[in-house]
């Protein structure tokens, strides 16, 4: 059985306002690189006053559910808006109304491996992110394209460095 | 067994999707979908009807009535259910 966006929405709503956290994996890639599709994100109950820029919530966008940062704080009429976006989408979100936010993302696993988003580096990457975020659909392709180009000299350094002795012994399999 | 009262941990969220039931266990403050429960149409009837005031027995009368099966396959169901249940946390005797 698949649980529906309306299902995973209730039971998000009802674990978070008891005060409880939520661990879920998470699917797309509008926060990619930050957020992979499959990462696994634990969500803490938060409220708009507490919320900072760069910070990573999970909201409900339409009838969408999503993680996004926050990329502005605005005001209007004594009330709060949060404007949200994908670290890898070109336009922002709509305004956040206060009773859409959820809670806030305060970790990401992958590979076993668990990112605190609530730590002194990770605020100042979130921070740093936020700044980009305007320019991210031309800062992450030409990134993705540097990280690709220091991989492969990497790999063929690493070849030039195995000696053939060391090949051919590899290759024997006695 | 039959005279045993059951009641949910309080614990468990849960929602009725269609004819199942699909529930998450908080543990230790964090509510984990990794590790959801999915009911089928008679264990989500035998959820339903858990309320820390029946007896089993009369889950049991209540499932023969519902699903039109025999006493011994609602004996059976009912205890396969309660025991995945109580393996899951999801209920506790009372």
């Amino acid at each position: 059985m698949n649980c529906g966006t309306i299902e995973f929405l209730e039971l998000s709503n009802e674990i978070l306002s008891r005060g409880s956290c939520l661990r879920f994996r998470a699917r797309g890639g509008s926060m990619s690189p930050f957020i992979r599709d499959g990462d696994v994100l634990k969500v803490k109950p938060a409220e708009v006053s507490e919320i900072k820029l760069g910070d990573v919530i999970f909201c409900r966008t339409g009838n969408r559910i999503v993680a996004h940062r926050v990329i502005k704080k605005v005001s209007e009429n004594g009330k709060g808006f949060l404007v949200t976006k994908g670290d890898s989408s070109p336009n922002s979100d709509e305004p956040l109304h206060p009773e859409d936010l959820l809670g806030k993302v305060v970790t990401v696993e992958r590979n076993g491996l668990s990112l605190r988003f609530d730590g002194r580096v990770a605020r100042l990457i979130n921070l740093l992110l936020t700044k980009i975020s305007p320019f991210s659909r031309w800062i992450y392709p030409v990134l993705r394209k540097v990280k690709h180009m220091l991989s492969l000299g990497y790999q063929h350094f690493n070849r030039r460095k195995q000696s053939p002795f060391t090949t051919n012994q590899s290759q024997g399999g006695v | 067994m039959q005279e045993t009262t059951y009641q949910k941990d309080p614990n468990i969220v849960f929602r009725k999707i269609a004819d199942e039931v699909i529930l998450v266990l908080i543990k230790q403050d964090v509510g984990d979908f990794q590790s959801v429960y999915t009911l089928n149409e008679v264990a989500a009837r035998i959820w339903e009807l858990i309320d820390g005031e029946r007896k089993v027995k009369e889950i049991k009368d209540k499932i023969v009535e519902e699903f039109e099966v025999t006493p011994e396959e609602a004996e059976k169901d009912l205890a396969e259910s309660l025991q995945k249940l109580e393996k899951f946390e999801g209920i506790k005797e009372v």
